[in-house]
């Protein structure tokens, strides 16, 4: 049966057993749902009933409570709950089971109604009928409720009823649901079975079947287990599976023999070594391809048979190691190139390999129709020729063969590119190598590399020699032994030879064909030609094969060592030649360099010239001898250098000679202070003449000024010796010599006198008159006397010849050979003992007023009260100067009568005391470098001892030292403080002193101060001595003091003056003699606008007058001329003014003119307004003159005139005549006047072109400053196209400053003027309106005339004025005006006529 | 017509006063500025010619008096000096240098006259 059919029948049981089941589920849902209703009506109606009753008892409540309480609110209740009690009723319809007793319900009800409406119509209050009724309701309502009970019993019943029918069809249902589950499961199991059977297992075999083919298992089968559509599948898959397997085993063998080529294929291709690559070829082959043996044979071409090289598999061993030529199977495969195929007894028979029974494969091995030999396979089984195989085989065999080849074509390329990249190497060695030792070396390292030598010898032939040049594996010292002679040794025979030799075995060789030194089996050695000569040999020995062992060259060997001596050779000789060209390149060059070298370096000069006088060649020194650079000299005739040049030499002069002898010839000149020797050298071309000469010029000025030197040196000494042995012989001192012993050499006359020996008696002798106490002091004398020092004025004492003593002064000086060395010593001693006593007072009285007048001058130098005051305390405490501990300065108060300390100077303890001399001993400070520290340094008053005495003052009223040093005038020493009455008990306790010293200071009578001073530290008593010195210092203090007191007086009133000059407002300055500008005041500086250091030691010419001479001008000039003052005005345009000069010369006291003061005041505005006035003034005279001279002259001059023409007119005859010479005159006078005077000139206009506008524009600013402080304003009204006019511009301004002041005038504060121009008619109008007062009409015809005024101030000139002034312009002046309105001018001025 | 002639010359009085009245004119003098300032109050000149150099009151004071009392009045100075670099003079009608040649004042004065 088909799944198709089991299927449908599978489908209609289901569905029979569907349809059952639901025919089933319907009834019992009938039955179910019909309860379920039936409970939910009696539910339903008990609540129904409950409602009812509910509603009854609150309608009957309602009632009840309005009968009780008459409230209003139950009455509008009652209508609701009755409507609601009534809707209940209705209700219970739907649920009515009894009728009967519904309607007794009804019955009830309508009674209870009719009650309770009674009660609610009657009036409350009415408690009759409330009575009666009100129970009857509760009676009623209680019926009711019992009537609802019995309904709600009944229905309850009921329900019990229907609860028990519930209970019967439950179980019915119960029974029928198992039914129905049962069978369904049965159905449904019996399905399932029924499916599983017939596909899902059929089809669960099929996938487990793909899934293990898949895998690989293709031996797996379906089992077929139905005949339907799935058997059928199965069936098919199985067949599939097993085409699939069959395909796939093919496949596996095609790919493992595709495998083993790859294998065979590498292994042939990688194998270095093609034996080692046999053996794996074999094996491969036995084991793969299940031979019992497999062998590889190779022909042996000289033999033709072939050779055994691998063998593998169970018949290894089996295999003949050579299988000859006639074989059959070396037949057919060496000759046919057939593979040859055999099986049982024929193996035996034609192989000779016993004991095999099965079958032999022989293969041959070929490429490209070579043969190389053959592979044998043999198994044990006999077996058919698989035609797959012999392919297989074939293939193998071919593999073999192309490796084998490959093998071959590597090591022979290998051999061959080594050598060639070797020769290369070599060749590019031999080229880039330049030095024959490099090159050897290249050489035997190359030549023993490439041939796998152990060593290499080069040797070259020399004088028959064949000395080891270079090598390769043998030491220097084996090289030096193993030298050879021409026909001795190895390469000595090849040397002679010049042929090469192979040695494979020196040992072998005769005893004269050995190697020397060193043990070698196989030698080659080559000559070395160069063009057919021999040069030497190249030997290589002992060759290796890579094992390390010792194996014999072979002729390939043979023929690259002789290719390598060829090219060694050419390289020896292209390395020799360069070699030799290099030295004697280096050879010229040095030659040239050190001719260079000298020619520059000699200390003269040299010269070549010819025999025309031309100079050749000339070193630098030549330009020395001559005025020219050299490259003016080079070329150029001798003479022509030489001759022009100042105080000449010669050098052709002597040549002259030169090319005259051909010999050397040598003269000596002079040039200038110089001297020169000029040498002269021929130089001969070559026939001999002297075609150049060479000269060699030599300063000798040293030379020989160094022999006049020596010779004056000489003539000097000589003198010097006469006079110096005169002056030892005479002098009055004992000059005695001694040789460096102490031996008396000389002995002069003195030295008789003073000592007493005579020469003759001290000659020789040591030292005669030495004391026996000063003999190591002499000692050490002479000793620092040969170290060359000499020993000056040093006091000892001397022994007489009588043995007496006394003191002499010595000198002691070293006598020097030529040489410097000290030969001996030369003693000039002095009797001092005579002056000695005198000269020590002598001496320290001197120092003492050298002090003194030092310490004083360098106190006069400082006017410095205070740092003064501080020399001279620093003075007394100095050891240099006074040499005191301490020391104070206390100065007089003459109004307080006291004296107060000022200042002091000293340690304040003992250890600053050691502390400060320390120092000052280590630093050396002499006194006058301290004084000068004290002057230049700021002064500190903050030591212990400023602060000492400054608190220390004594009156003088008290008995005291210090009092009595003042009042006394004397200076007091305290010895002793504690014995002494009347010491200073104040300074005392102050100062710890012990005693002490005061002296007054006294300057012109009077004691301006105490000095005080002691030796706190050192306790060393103040001596007479002392104080004599500190007295005679006090007076010189004193005065210092007085004039340093003057010096600040005088100071302070330099300041005084200097602020006067600072702030003097004229320039006041001080010029030195030569023009410069000493010192200047504020003034000058900002007149000058420099600031004052850029003034002051200016020229005073530069900054006045920015010049750069004196100004003859200048009064500073003029003083320094005339030496007199000058007070003069001077302009001066540098700096821009006129100035009252003061100059004054300035004297000191000897007269000596040393400058100028000026004092210059700026009057440069005074002068401008002076001479304005004296312009104005002398103008005025002028016009006075005039006018009186017109006056005085012209009115006589009209009277006469005038009358003589009337008598002109009224005489006759001669008369007139006269009359008329008078007139003529007085025309003639008339003119003289008019020209003199130059007055008679009409009031010419001048005319310019101008535009009214321009001319307004600047009269109008005169006029601003009022308008403003009025408020007026001032409106102009330009016209655009003005034309020209032609006029007196300033006349014109007047006309118009005339008319805006009246305009101005006539206007009140605030008031507005406005100016306007325009052209009409070929006049340029100007209209200047005001809004004043306006005129008067009275007034308006005189407006213009002049004089005529309605101001308060004015002439009234002003209109007139203007009105003249436009007329004269041919222009005219109109006017409107309105009174109180306003007043308007109009101008007219005529344009330039074009 | 009346001409008042000022100047403190007399020649120049004399010369003035024939040459005007041959002319025609009738002429009245003064010698001082005073005098004239009388004259013209009393005579009522038509003309003046006045100098300005006078010993005391000078010919511009009198000018600007003469001109206060009659502006119309025509004034011509006669000076031995050119004084017309004072504006004061322009407010007489005519000046005039002094001259032995007295046509140039004779033709002013014509010619005021004959403006009047």
């Amino acid at each position: 049966m088909l799944i198709k059919d089991k299927l449908i029948l599978f489908t209609a049981g289901f569905l029979v057993i569907i349809l059952f089941l639901s025919l089933g589920s319907i009834y019992i849902f009938g039955k179910v749902s019909n309860n379920i209703e039936l409970l939910q009506s009696v539910s339903e109606e008990h609540s129904v009933h409950e409602d009812l009753k509910r509603a009854v008892r609150e309608y009957i409540e309602v009632v009840q409570q309005w009968a009780l309480t008459s409230n209003p609110k139950y009455k509008r209740m009652f209508q609701v709950k009755r409507e609601a009690a009534l809707k209940s009723f209705g209700a219970l319809d739907r649920y009515v089971i009894n009728e009967e007793k519904l309607n007794e319900i009804g019955r009830e009800f309508e009674e209870v109604d009719i009650i309770a409406r009674s009660i609610l119509k009657a009036k409350p209050g009415s408690e009759s009928s409330f009575k009666k009724n009100l129970p009857q309701l509760s009676e009623y309502d209680l019926k009711i409720d019992a009537l609802i009970s019995q309904m709600d019993e009944m229905s309850i019943q009921h329900l019990k009823a229907v609860a028990r029918r519930t209970d019967v069809s439950k179980d019915t249902v119960t029974t029928f649901l198992l039914i129905m589950i049962v069978l369904g499961g049965i159905a449904a199991l019996s399905l399932i079975t029924i499916l599983k059977r017939s596909i899902s297992d059929p089809i669960t075999s099929i996938i487990e079947a793909t899934d293990r083919i898949s895998n690989g298992d293709l031996s797996y089968k379906v089992p077929v287990t139905s005949s339907d559509e799935l058997g059928l599948l199965s069936e098919r898959f199985n067949v599939m599976v097993d085409k699939v397997s069959s395909s796939d085993s093919a496949l596996k063998y095609r790919l493992s023999e595709t495998e083993l080529l790859l294998d065979i294929a590498k292994i042939a291709g990688t194998a270095t070594d093609i034996k080692a690559g046999f053996n794996i070829i074999v094996q491969i082959i036995s084991e793969r391809l299940n031979k019992d043996g497999c062998a590889i044979y190779v022909l042996d071409e000289d033999s033709g048979s072939l050779r055994k090289e691998a063998s593998a598999g169970i018949y290894e061993t089996s295999f003949n190691d050579e299988i000859i030529a006639d074989d059959v199977i070396a037949k057919e495969a060496l000759t046919h190139h057939r593979p040859l195929f055999l099986s049982g007894s024929d193996i035996s028979k034609t192989s000779g390999l016993t004991g095999i029974n099965g079958t032999m494969l022989s293969i041959p091995i070929l490429v490209n129709g070579k043969m190389f030999g053959i592979m044998l396979t043999i198994t044990n089984i006999e077996e058919d020729l698989d035609q797959d195989e012999l392919n297989l085989f074939i293939l193998i065999s071919h593999t073999i063969g192309t490796a084998i080849r490959n093998v071959e074509l590597y090591s022979g390329t290998k051999v061959q590119l080594k050598r060639i990249s070797a020769l290369y190497k070599l060749a590019q060695t031999l080229t880039d190598t330049i030095t024959i030792s490099e090159l050897f070396k290249k050489v035997t390292e190359e030549m023993t590399r490439l041939l796998e030598a152990r060593g290499c010898i080069i040797r070259l032939l020399e004088e028959n020699k064949l000395p080891v040049k270079s090598s390769f594996g043998l030491s220097f010292e084996m090289e030096k032994e193993m030298e050879l002679e021409i026909g001795d040794g190895i390469a000595g025979w090849v040397a002679e030879n010049g042929k090469p030799l192979l040695v494979e075995d020196a040992s072998h060789m005769p005893e004269n064909m050995r190697v020397p030194v060193i043990d070698v089996k196989s030698v080659i050695c080559v000559p070395m030609f160069i063009a057919d000569r021999i040069i030497g040999t190249i030997g290589i020995y002992d060759k290796k094969d890579p094992l390390g062992n010792i194996i014999s060259f072979d002729n390939d060997d043979l023929s690259t060592m002789e290719g390598f001596a060829s090219l060694t050779s050419v390289a020896i000789d292209k390395a020799m030649s360069y070699e030799r060209e290099r030295d004697r390149e280096r050879t010229v060059l040095e030659a040239k360099k050190r001719m260079e070298i000298l020619f520059e370096s000699v200390r003269g000069g040299i010269i070549t010239i010819n025999r025309d006088w031309k100079v050749i060649l000339a070193n630098r020194y030549i330009e020395n001898w001559t005025d020219r650079r050299l490259d003016d000299i080079i070329g150029h005739n001798s003479l022509e250098i030489f001759h022009k040049a100042n105080n000449p030499i010669c050098p052709h002069c002597v040549a002259k000679a030169t090319f005259e002898t051909g010999e050397i010839n040598t003269i000596t000149q002079s040039r200038g202070i110089n001297y020169a020797e000029l040498s002269s050298y021929p130089i001969k071309d070559n026939k001999g003449n002297v075609s150049e000469a060479v000269v060699f010029i030599q300063d000798i000025t040293d030379r020989v000024l160094y022999q006049e030197e020596i010779l004056s040196l000489y003539k000097e000494v000589s003198q010097t010796k006469e006079y110096l042995e005169s002056l030892i012989d005479n002098s009055a001192d004992a000059i005695v010599t001694t040789d460096i012993e102490g031996n008396v050499t000389s002995w002069n006359k003195g030295a008789e006198k003073i000592y007493g020996f005579r020469e003759d008696e001290a000659i020789g002798t040591f030292l005669p008159f030495l004391p026996e106490f000063l003999v190591e002091t002499e000692r050490k004398y002479i000793e620092r006397l040969t170290e060359g020092e000499t020993i000056k004025d040093i006091e000892t004492v001397r022994l007489r010849k009588d043995g007496t003593m006394f003191e002499v002064s010595l000198t002691l000086s070293p006598i020097k050979d030529t040489s410097g060395e000290v030969i001996g010593i030369t003693g000039i001693s002095r009797d001092i003992s005579e002056k000695k006593k005198v000269e020590k007072e002598l001496i320290r009285r001197n120092q003492e007023l050298s002090r003194l007048f030092f310490i004083s001058s360098a106190m006069r130098g400082t006017l410095e009260l205070e740092k003064l005051l501080r020399m001279v305390l620093t003075a007394v405490t100095m050891s240099d100067g006074l040499g005191f501990n301490r020391a104070m300065l206390f100065m007089t108060d003459e109004d307080k009568n006291s004296v107060k300390g000022v200042m002091g100077v000293g340690p304040a303890s003992h250890e600053e005391a050691w502390q400060i001399w320390d120092k000052l001993s280590l630093e050396q400070k002499t006194l006058p470098e301290v004084l000068q520290e004290v002057e230049e340094s700021p002064l500190k008053k903050d030591s212990f001892l400023d602060k000492l005495s400054t608190g220390i003052e004594v009156s003088l009223d008290e008995d005291t030292a210090i009092a009595k040093a003042v009042k006394e005038k004397k200076a007091i020493n305290i010895i002793d403080v504690h014995q002494e009455p009347g010491s200073d008990n104040v300074i005392i306790q102050q100062t710890g002193t012990q005693a002490y010293v005061l002296i007054p200071l006294i300057s012109r009578d009077r004691v301006t101060g105490v000095l005080w001073a002691d030796n706190y530290f050192n306790r060393k008593p103040i001596t007479d001595e002392d104080i004599r010195f500190l007295t005679g210092f006090a007076d010189q203090v004193a005065a210092a003091i007085e004039s340093a007191r003057l010096f600040e007086q005088v100071k302070l009133a330099e300041a005084e003056l200097e602020n006067i000059f600072e702030s003097i407002s004229d320039m006041v300055y001080f010029n030195s003699k030569d023009y410069e500008i000493k010192s200047i005041n504020k003034a000058v500086s900002d007149k000058i606008g420099l600031p004052p250091e850029e003034i002051i030691g200016q020229k005073c010419y530069k900054i006045f007058h920015g010049m750069d001479h004196p100004w003859e001008k200048c009064p500073h000039h003029k003083t320094v001329m005339k030496k007199e003052a000058f007070v003069e005005e001077l302009e001066d345009p540098h700096l821009g003014g006129t100035f009252l000069v003061s100059s004054s010369p300035i004297f000191n006291q000897q007269d000596d003119f040393l400058g100028t003061v000026h004092v210059v005041r700026d009057i440069t505005e005074q002068k401008l307004m002076r001479e304005k006035l004296a312009t104005a003034d002398r103008m005025a005279a002028l016009g006075e003159v005039a006018a009186k001279v017109a006056h005085e002259i012209r009115n006589p001059l009209v009277s006469i005139g005038g009358f003589s023409r009337r008598l002109e007119k009224k005489l006759e005859g001669d008369l007139k005549d006269y009359a008329s010479v008078i007139s003529k005159e007085v025309i003639r006078l008339e003119r003289i006047l008019r020209e003199i005077l130059g007055y008679v000139r009409e009031v010419r206009l001048t005319h310019e072109p101008a535009f009214i506008n321009d001319i307004i524009k600047d009269v109008l600013p005169l006029f601003m400053e009022e308008a403003r402080k009025r408020k007026i304003s001032i409106s102009t009204t330009y016209g655009k196209k003005m034309s020209e006019i032609d006029v007196d511009i300033n006349k014109i301004k007047e006309g118009l400053i005339n008319l805006i002041g009246n305009a101005l005038e006539a206007v009140p504060d605030n008031g507005k003027i406005k100016i306007k121009t325009y052209v009409k008619d070929n006049f340029s109008v100007t209209e200047i309106s005001d809004t004043g007062h306006g005129i008067d009409k009275k007034d308006m015809p005189y407006l213009f005339d002049p004089f005529y005024t309605t101001k308060v101030a004015g002439t009234g000139l002003g209109l007139s004025i203007t009105h003249r002034i436009v007329e004269q312009h041919k222009g005219k002046i109109e006017v409107e005006s309105e009174e109180g309105k306003g007043t308007k001018f109009i101008i007219y001025l005529p344009s330039k006529e074009v | 017509m009346k001409i008042l002639i000022v100047d403190d010359d007399p020649a120049i009085r004399m010369l003035y006063k024939e040459e005007l009245e041959d002319e025609g004119y009738s002429v009245i003098v003064a010698s001082t500025g005073e005098e004239a300032l009388k004259l013209f109050d009393n005579e009522n000149p038509d003309i003046v010619t006045l100098d300005i150099l006078m010993p005391g009151m000078d010919g511009i004071q009198v000018l600007r008096h003469m001109k206060d009392k009659n502006p119309k009045l025509p004034v011509i100075m006669s000076t031995a000096y050119d004084y017309r670099d004072d504006f004061a003079v322009w407010a007489s009608e005519a000046y005039i240098v002094k001259s032995a040649d007295l046509t140039q004042l004779k033709e002013t004065i014509k010619q005021l006259a004959g403006d009047k």
